[in-house]
Order: structure tokens, then C-alpha cells, then sequence
């Protein structure tokens, strides 16, 4: 497996200027996913992901960091549903970190916010939070919607649909 | 005298009426472009984009198991998380515009005990037509999210961890929306009657609390300007929860004694004093009333350039259209319409004297 192709690194520092506003989107067939790029460590491609010997986990691959760590790599569809490893045909891995724990998402494209351009999330409205989701919020962004979450919420829904998939198993 | 409420009833397309009160009902949509977001319930059709904010849209369809009709319109509703608070907007399917009706004590019935959701989300109900009609909460529609339990194919797993309480800020409200009155918007109750009158100068015990006491209350509607009509004035108010309805409606509304000729409407002036007698909303059956959205839409619609521009341009292919039939009519029937001349055979000349000239003819240099 060539050596994973690091295209950029985000830095956990803040930026000049409001890095707390600064976001990430994803696209993930037509759902357009936001996340703070403080909380993003690596962006990587598919290619340099290690592929695990099981087909019935529910990661698609694992990126291992040089001194062996094994970062987990999952993909949702545009439902936020979980998907697998046959099924998946996105070529770039955002990996984000929770509480010490660094996951990865797969996405088709991915694209940072300008520096001036700014999401003004709207919380998620009382009525939609029947399920459980990682969407904390809906901002307006080129005429379309995006959906803001964060790493938090995304490994705590990840967590989530492994447990649903584990108690469907049984 | 019965106190009367006015409310707005809806038709959710199920064969199925809901109300709201006149004070949560804001604007009504023909095509709304509702957004589809993951993980929704049954019973939200998705997001709809909505005066530069995203409000959710409710579609009670699902919960009666019937099929959502593609062609529905929306109303959109005005709720509040606490009196005082600011506001905040929700939207509902429906099949047709809004009728409105006053509701009186005398009305009240039981609500229907199916489906479950419904009645989780309705603050009282009354008889209209021989049927019950419920009164949406529209904080509890909006706000709260329907239990797993109330909803068809819902899995009660899938449901968040912790309660969600949804204290962050609204984002930056626009400039002109009101800080909105407390919530004194009472529906009949079997047991309690709590009337949602438009409070006047002579009933300052009914109007809200924040609201000063001496305010009458006068929402003009507006229409088409005209050349005929007076110069149009601005609303003066719209801090009464009423005129926030009405806020949406673009600048300019002329003032009139009495709504246009041909068209009813609710004519209400907003100042300070008692309130004219010709627009006293304490007797609301000695005026004329709106009676439904679509007059006012039709309203709107005139007033939007595009539709306008739209409306002009077809109606300019049309009369192109128009004059090139009538104008191929004529020439394909014109050399039919009129008889050929019939040629002169031409006879014998009959030699004479008269047919000589007397003397050759010089033609002229």
C-alpha cells in the first residue's frame, strides 16, 4: 500500500482572524455537510486507506499512523445512513478527532469555506429532533442548504448506528 | 354578548380540518420549495426557505396514513418559546387556502382521540360544520418534538439520547419584526373560555399585557394602487401580534374608509386612540371580513414585477397572436368576399360618324 498521499493538515491552532467560523464542507451525494476545520486533522485519499480483512465490519478501512495507531474510516450515504464497503465510491477521507478518538468520513468532494464567507447556522428546530442525528444546525450557503454539525456529534451518531447495526446482528 | 375568537381552519388534505388562531397565522404559500433533510420524521416533509430563514414544514398526511398530495400549498405559523420571546415560524401543509371563522364558547367539542399525534399537538377544539375542528399549539407543533411512540414506523431507539432544549439564539432577526405582545391568544375550551379577541380602546382588559392600553387596533389591507386611490400611507404599528401577520405585505398600503368595491377585506388602521367606529373589530360582523388568502394573494401576486412582467409579455403574444389570425382571416377571405368584376365582353363597334375624329389627334410634345 503506497504511503498515504496527505493532501492537507488542517492545524489545531487557531487562524488569523475568527477560526472558530472557519468550516469544512462535505459533500456527500446531495447533503453538503459542514464541520469546524479546527476540529479536522487530515484530509487523505481513499487510495491510502488499509482495507480490513473482515467484510462485515462496519468500517470501510483504516488509515495507520506511523507509530501504529489505526484510525477508523466509515461511510454514510446521503441519508446519514451507514454504507458498505462494495457500495462505496467517494474518494477522499476527512478525519476528525472527539474526545482523543480520530474517525474518518468518506465524502466525493470537499471544499473550505473563504476566509470572508460566512455560515450562519440556525439551530435545528424542535420538531425535527424525533431521531437521532449528527445535524446540530442549517445554514444558507450558494442558494442551497448545509447541513453544521460537529465532531462530537458525528462520532456520537457513528457510535450510534454501530451499536443499531450490532443489535440488528443479534 | 358571546366573546368570539377569529381563527384561520385548514384543510391538511386527509379529509381532515385544523385551526389556528388569527394571530399565529402569517402568510400563505402556493408553491412552497420545501428542502429534504436526513433523518426526519414521518410527519416533516423537510425544510422550506422562508424570508432568509429555514423553518420546518409539518405535514399531518403520514399520520393518518394517507399519501401526501404533490400540489399542496402552506401556511405559515408564528409561534413563540415564551412570551416576550421573539419570534419564531413553522410552516404546515395544506390542500387549500385558509378559511377564516369565529369561534365562540358555544363551539367547544372533544377532540378526536386518532390520531394521537394530533391530538399530542392540539390546545382545544370546536364544532364547525359538524365537525371537530382542533386548535393547533403551534409552540408544541413546532418546538417540541413528537414522541417516537405517537408516530407511525418510528423506533423508539432511534430517539436522542439526552432531551434536546433548544436555548441557543434565533439568528439576527430582521430589522422590522416586532418584539411580539404576550401571548394572550386563548381558544375555547370545553370548560374554560378564553376568548382571542382583537382587544380595542373600549376593551383594554382583553389585550395583552405588553401592549399599551389605549392602542386601536387597524390593519389596512392593502391592494393594487391605483391612480383613482388616495396616496398610500405606511402601517403605523405593527407591534399588536395581529399586525405582525401582516407584515409581510409590501409598503405603501392605502388607507380607505372601506375595503375596494367588489372586494371584501378587513380594513384595520393601527394608532393610537379610539379606534374609527366604521373599523371597530369589536362588533367584526358589521364589517367586512377577509375571508380567505386568496384574494390577498391574488394581491400580491399583481404586485410582483416578475408575475407582472410575465402577465404582460403573454399578453402581448397573445394579441400578436390575436392579429395575425385576424389578419390571415381577412387576406384569405377577402379576395373570395368580393365578386370578380365580370370583363366587358367586347362587342361590335358600331361605325358612325361619332367613332371618326374630326380631326387627328396631336399627341402632346
Amino acid at each position: 500500500m503506497s504511503a498515504p498521499v496527505e493532501m492537507m493538515q488542517a492545524r489545531s491552532r487557531a487562524a488569523p482572524g475568527n477560526a472558530a467560523d472557519s468550516w469544512l464542507l462535505l459533500a456527500i451525494d446531495a447533503l453538503r455537510l459542514a464541520l469546524p476545520q479546527r476540529e479536522i486533522r487530515l484530509i487523505a485519499l481513499v487510495g491510502s486507506l488499509t482495507t480490513p480483512v473482515h467484510h462485515d465490519t462496519p468500517e470501510i478501512g483504516m488509515l495507520v499512523r506511523e507509530d501504529g495507531t489505526p484510525w477508523p474510516v466509515y461511510a454514510l450515504d446521503g441519508a446519514l445512513a451507514l454504507e458498505g464497503r462494495d457500495s462505496n465510491t467517494r474518494r477522499h477521507c476527512v478525519f476528525f478527532e472527539s474526545g482523543g478518538l480520530v474517525l474518518g468520513l468518506l465524502c466525493d468532494r470537499l471544499w473550505s469555506l473563504a476566509a470572508d464567507a460566512r455560515l450562519l447556522p440556525e439551530p435545528v428546530p424542535g420538531c425535527l429532533r424525533v431521531r437521532r442525528s449528527p445535524i446540530t444546525g442549517f445554514a444558507r450557503h450558494r442558494d442551497g442548504l448545509v447541513a453544521v454539525t460537529g465532531a462530537a456529534d458525528l462520532a456520537s451518531y457513528l457510535d450510534f448506528l454501530m451499536e443499531s447495526r450490532h443489535d440488528r446482528d443479534e | 354578548m358571546t366573546a368570539t375568537s377569529r381563527a384561520w381552519v385548514m384543510d391538511t388534505g386527509d379529509g381532515r380540518r385544523v385551526a389556528a388562531g388569527a394571530r399565529h397565522v402569517v402568510e400563505y404559500l402556493l408553491a412552497p420549495e420545501t428542502v429534504t433533510v436526513p433523518r426526519l420524521p414521518a410527519h416533516c416533509a423537510g425544510l422550506l426557505y422562508w424570508r432568509e430563514r429555514y423553518i420546518p414544514i409539518i405535514d399531518f398526511a403520514p399520520l393518518s396514513g394517507a399519501r401526501a398530495d404533490p400540489r399542496r400549498r402552506a401556511v405559515v405559523l408564528a409561534y413563540q418559546h415564551a412570551p416576550g420571546e421573539p419570534l419564531r415560524y413553522g410552516a404546515l401543509l395544506v390542500s387549500a387556502p385558509p378559511v377564516e371563522t369565529w369561534v365562540s364558547d358555544d363551539m367547544a367539542a372533544t377532540l378526536p382521540e386518532s390520531p394521537a399525534a394530533l391530538r399530542h399537538v392540539a390546545r382545544a377544539c370546536f364544532r364547525l360544520d359538524d365537525r371537530a375542528v382542533p386548535i393547533l399549539d403551534t409552540r408544541r407543533l413546532f418546538a417540541e418534538p413528537l414522541p417516537a411512540a405517537l408516530l407511525p414506523g418510528e423506533d423508539k431507539r432511534d430517539e436522542p439520547s439526552t432531551p434536546v432544549v433548544d436555548d441557543r439564539p434565533v439568528g439576527p432577526l430582521p430589522e422590522n419584526e416586532p418584539p411580539v405582545a404576550a401571548d394572550a391568544d386563548h381558544a375555547p375550551e370545553p370548560t374554560a373560555p378564553g376568548p382571542d379577541v382583537v382587544a380595542s380602546a373600549a376593551d383594554p382588559a382583553t389585550s395583552g399585557s405588553q401592549e399599551p392600553d389605549n392602542l386601536s387596533y387597524c390593519v389596512v389591507i392593502p391592494f393594487a394602487t391605483r391612480p383613482t386611490h388616495p396616496a398610500p400611507e405606511p402601517v403605523a404599528a405593527t407591534e399588536h401580534s395581529v399586525l405582525s401577520g401582516y407584515s409581510s405585505l409590501p409598503d405603501g398600503i392605502p388607507e380607505q374608509a372601506s375595503p375596494p368595491a367588489g372586494v371584501s377585506g378587513l380594513a384595520i388602521a393601527a394608532g393610537e386612540g379610539d379606534a374609527p367606529s366604521t373599523h371597530s373589530v369589536a362588533a367584526p360582523r358589521s364589517s367586512a371580513t377577509l375571508r380567505s388568502f386568496s384574494w390577498l394573494h391574488e394581491l400580491e401576486r399583481r404586485q410582483n414585477p416578475a408575475v407582472s412582467f410575465r402577465r404582460r409579455r403573454l399578453f402581448a403574444v397573445l394579441a400578436a397572436l390575436v392579429v395575425i389570425a385576424v389578419a390571415w382571416l381577412v387576406l384569405s377571405n377577402f379576395p373570395k368576399s368580393r365578386p370578380m368584376p365580370v370583363a366587358r365582353q367586347p362587342g361590335p363597334v358600331a361605325a358612325g360618324p361619332s367613332s371618326v375624329p374630326a380631326a387627328p389627334t396631336q399627341p402632346p410634345r
